[in-house]
């Protein structure tokens, strides 16, 4: 019986590396179904609505193009893996049974235990039960990805570089293996460990957020403190543990229209400038304070937005977010939100025309009629009062007489409305973390093909860096450049930060961009859009890109090269 | 003269120079050396530490590239994936995934030559029991000793039935038992038709296995030719017999004598086992008794699957050999004990070589080229290795720089 454990145990641990394959398999076939029903509704839609199709193509011309990208590319992928499988599962199957062997799984995830199952106690006395799961699935999640993004560059990086430093190339490079297939296969053998892992993680941070959420036992409580406590409940899997999709209005044309006039007195009086670049911004910054004025509410007046594209005929909530701060610095909102519809109407004379008819109306909270100062302020109306042209139109009516109300121009409303559950949402910001950790593993596998492991790792740690902080580092250079007082040297400058380093900074992997942390933990729909859009451009775009220059460095380099 | 097809390794003026990294010349590992390898010899490339042996076998593999001149193997580039297929190689230094046993070592090499798995299997099981590892193939090769680490190396290198089978120092590091089972199976793969190019400079073994040597110094090419030819010693007799009286000796030496003017220079004496015959028969005796031993054990013949090689009537001659192989393989795994005899020894020889590159090679181990070619720079070491290998071309002190 013993003999028989053993021989098991270690037929498992023979096997271990196809049991990871299997898991990395099976994780990828929800992806290929909702694929596979998604391509079907847009065929179905060109055949039966082809010009809704075309609507849609112009209106999501990017998502689509990405979708495209990612399709050809996963072709492309299959057919290269199919053709070429033996070797290229060698060389992953040996890379994973090493890392099993020099207990990186392990490890790694005895770290992430640790650190995961603390949070609950270090972030419990942040409120109430809503922010509670929010921030300790984000956490869990950032952790997570933390770490593993951590392990996928060392591993990656280390692994082609100990096969230079250690020799083991000088064997395996004479065997009838190509370089790029080897170098494909340390980086699929990455890809398929680090989804394990990945999916283990993800696994134990749902079963961490999930045993916090516990329906509460009101048997015992009082009507008030059971309602309460019901409410405190129900709120988690109404803006946490759900997935809402955010409808925004369309930018005014009339803001737009009217800054295009301004720009052009300005070009006329001569004001615009000769630098292309400085003349850009101008024009930019017109815009802006256009729409910002636009957006600004006068006391005692009001605006009107129009959101289009809302689903009708839903239970539930919508979830109404604004965002806006008084003119006068600290002080709170007074102001008033009527949300209208619209209907259509024939007058005796048999000619249409348009009726706003109320559906909600919503106070400010406190008695003190105030809004919060300088935050994203929320409220929840019924979803049932959507029309079926899936347009409302909201009215903020400033009843402060003192200051004005001032919006967020870039998006002064946004409505959440149920779109589906937290499994799928969750399951799409898990493929756009495999992303993350494909194109990290992309990244260190090109840079243990040209440099030294320490090299290696510094670089692709630069790149991180870079690309995480390069757009907020951007803005804070903008303006240092604006306000130097040498002319010249300012246009010197300026021109070396917009084709240089800007030029730098727009290649770099902007790892932040694709993150769907936030949003997944908000509560808002981890779109098919925005998963497409991270596999287009972190894997089949900028992963690519980082494979081809570690391929090319590598077929060149001499394996057995002597360092004198 | 060989024919083309024959031709496994065609190497043309082939130049190698290591630069540093502003591109300055640092070292010129090889210069314009000419070499012609057929099908079927076992080559030696011999040569004292920096002499660019390894980079020429390095370039021969494609791990490096050459700086002019070409190198073709059967008639392609060596980084050609058809090539490899027929190479097998096993380096200086086993440099095996330590992590890995000895199973898993060879499934991944199978892996890479596409074997089926069956076929995998089999073979590795065929290696494993050949190399003589049978009761360390669950061990990590991490765990090793150098000798063994060795044998799983070689093991490696013939995974994929190779034509051709280049053996970087293959006796370094191996015990007695290890070093005469490598001999025996280099020569039961060269009776097979396998290509074999050896790369070492421990002259007693190349003498015993090659056809063919070539020698290598400060990168350039010193000598090629049949072994037999370069080591024969023109001038000097060797007689063999059973063991004579004192009279009988006396009357060989008389009749030297009579020849020769004078007896000075005959040398009688009775001959000894050597170590390694005696090492082992006690390893075999120890075998007999069934000591068990968590090492590596004695190495079976070479492993059936290491078929005939050949071009053209491969099956047909196959088939001939067919009879005789057995025997062949007998005499490889228990080559037979020389009757012990008085040797009459009229010059030096086999002592003279291994002294001279004793002398002539250092203790060092790494082959890095940059190393090695400063200290070829040396100009006493140079002319100490100079002697050294005149003498054993049996030239007289000559200039260096020929040939």
């Amino acid at each position: 019986m013993k003999d028989r454990i053993r021989r098991l145990l270690r037929w498992f641990a023979h096997r271990m590396p196809e049991v990871l394959l299997f898991v990395f398999l099976a994780a990828m076939v929800p992806l290929v179904v909702m694929v596979g029903a998604l391509v079907v509704r847009k065929a179905r839609l060109v055949l039966t609505q082809p010009a809704a199709f075309v609507a849609d193509l112009s209106a999501n011309r990017w998502p689509l193009a990405a979708a495209l990208l990612c399709l050809v590319g996963s072709v492309v992928a299959v057919i290269v893996f199919w053709r070429n499988w033996t070797y290229l599962w060698a060389v992953a199957r040996r890379l994973i049974i090493e890392a099993l062997h020099r207990k990186v799984v392990i490890v790694l995830l005895v770290f992430f235990a640790v650190l995961m199952l603390s949070l609950p106690f270090i972030l419990k006395t942040e409120g109430s039960l809503k922010s509670q799961t929010q921030l300790t699935l984000f956490y869990a999640l950032v952790l997570g990805l933390t770490l593993l993004s951590v392990l996928a560059i060392f591993v990656s990086a280390a692994s082609i570089c100990s096969e230079v430093e250690q020799k083991h190339i000088q064997v395996t490079d004479t065997k009838p293996l190509k370089r790029w297939q080897f170098l494909l296969g340390k980086w699929f053998g990455v890809v398929v460990m680090c989804s394990t892992i990945l999916s283990i993680m993800a696994f134990a941070a749902a079963a961490l957020t999930m045993q916090l959420v516990k329906k509460p036992d009101t048997r015992r409580m009082l009507k008030r403190e059971a309602e309460a406590a019901m409410a405190n409940y129900n709120q988690v899997f109404d803006e946490v543990l759900v997935a809402r999709r955010p409808v925004i209005p369309e930018l005014p044309e009339q803001a737009f229209t009217r800054a295009e006039e301004i720009w052009k007195e300005i070009v006329a009086k001569g004001d615009a400038g000769d630098n292309v670049h400085k003349r850009e911004r101008h024009k930019r910054r017109v815009l802006d304070a256009t729409l910002a004025e636009y957006y600004t509410v006068m006391a005692g007046h009001a605006i009107v937005m129009r959101v289009d594209g809302l689903l009708p005929g839903q239970e539930g909530s919508l979830f109404v977010r604004w965002d806006a701060h008084s003119s006068k610095p600290g002080e709170e909102l007074s102001g008033t939100w009527v949300v209208l519809r619209r209907d259509v109407v024939e007058d005796e004379k048999g000619k249409t025309g348009f009726r706003y008819v109320p559906v909600h109306v919503e106070l400010p909270p406190a008695a003190g009629y105030e809004w919060t100062a300088y935050a994203r302020n929320e409220f929840e109306m019924p979803a049932s009062v959507v029309p079926p042209d899936g347009t409302l139109f909201f009215q903020y009516e400033n009843i402060n007489t003192a200051s004005a109300a001032m919006f967020n121009h870039t998006i002064p409303i946004e409505i959440l409305q149920k779109q589906g559950g937290f499994w799928p949402n969750y399951y799409r910001a898990l493929l756009t973390l495999l992303c993350h950790v494909a194109l990290l593993a992309a990244l260190g596998m090109m840079a243990g093909a040209v440099f030294s492991f320490p090299v290696a790792t510094l670089t692709v740690v630069f790149v991180v860096v870079v690309g995480l902080i390069g757009p907020w580092f951007g803005t804070l250079l903008e303006p240092a450049i604006m306000t130097g007082e040498a002319p010249f040297l300012r246009d010197l400058l300026e021109t070396i930060w917009r084709r240089g380093v800007e030029g730098f900074l727009t290649v770099m992997p902007h790892f932040g961009k694709y993150n769907p942390l936030s949003d997944l933990t908000d509560g808002i729909t981890v779109t098919w859009s925005s998963v497409a859009l991270a596999g287009a451009v972190m894997v089949f775009l900028q992963g690519t890109v980082a494979m081809l220059i570690g391929i090319y460095f590598y077929t060149r380099r001499e394996l057995a090269r002597v360092i004198v | 003269m060989a024919s083309a097809d024959d031709t496994v390794i065609d190497i043309i003026q082939l130049t190698k120079t290591f630069r540093d990294f502003w591109g300055r010349e640092s070292v010129k590992a090889l210069d314009s050396v000419d070499l012609d390898i057929r099908r079927g010899e076992v080559f030696g490339l011999l040569g004292p530490n920096g002499s660019g042996k390894t980079t020429c076998v390095r370039i021969i593999l494609g791990l490096l590239f050459p700086t002019s001149g070409a190198v073709r193997l059967f008639g392609k580039s060596p980084r050609a994936v058809d090539v490899k297929k027929r190479v097998g190689y096993m380096p200086e230094e086993s440099h095996l995934y330590a992590y890995l046993n000895a199973e898993e070592t060879l499934d991944f090499f199978g892996r890479l030559f596409r074997l089926a798995p069956g076929e995998r299997r089999a073979r590795a099981d065929a290696l494993i029991e050949m190399v003589g590892l049978k009761r360390a193939r669950r061990r990590p090769v991490g765990q090793f000793s150098k000798g063994m680490a060795r044998r799983i190396g070689l093991a490696q290198a013939l995974i994929n039935d190779p034509d051709l089978i280049i053996l970087d120092e293959p006796t370094t590091g191996l015990d007695p038992i290890g070093t005469r089972e490598m001999k025996d199976l280099i020569l039961t793969l060269r009776d097979r038709g396998k290509t074999i190019l050896l790369c070492s400079h421990l002259l007693g073994d190349v003498a015993q296995v090659c056809d063919r040597i070539c020698i290598l110094y400060g990168g350039k090419q010193r000598a090629i030719g049949p072994v037999d030819e370069l080591l024969s010693a023109e001038d000097r007799t060797q007689i063999k017999a059973p063991r004579l009286p004192e009279e009988a000796v006396q009357a060989v030496k008389d009749i030297i004598a009579t020849h020769l003017g004078s007896a000075d220079e005959v040398d009688v004496s009775t001959p000894q086992h050597s170590l390694e015959e005696y090492f082992l028969k006690v390893v075999r005796d120890a075998q007999r008794d069934k000591l068990v031993t968590a090492g590596a054990e004695l190495g079976t013949a070479a492993a059936d699957f290491l078929k005939r090689s050949g071009g053209e009537g491969e099956d047909l001659v196959h088939q001939l050999v067919e009879a005789a192989r057995a025997e062949i393989e007998g005499r490889a795994a228990t080559p037979a004990a020389p009757e012990p005899a008085p040797v009459i020894r009229t010059g030096a020889d086999e002592a003279l070589i291994g002294n001279l590159m004793a002398r002539a090679a250092d203790d060092g181990t790494a082959e890095e080229a940059g190393q090695e070619a400063a200290e070829a720079e040396t100009a006493r070491e140079a002319n100490v290795r100079r002697e050294v290998l005149d003498d054993l071309m049996g030239r007289g002190t000559g200039n260096a720089d020929e040939g």
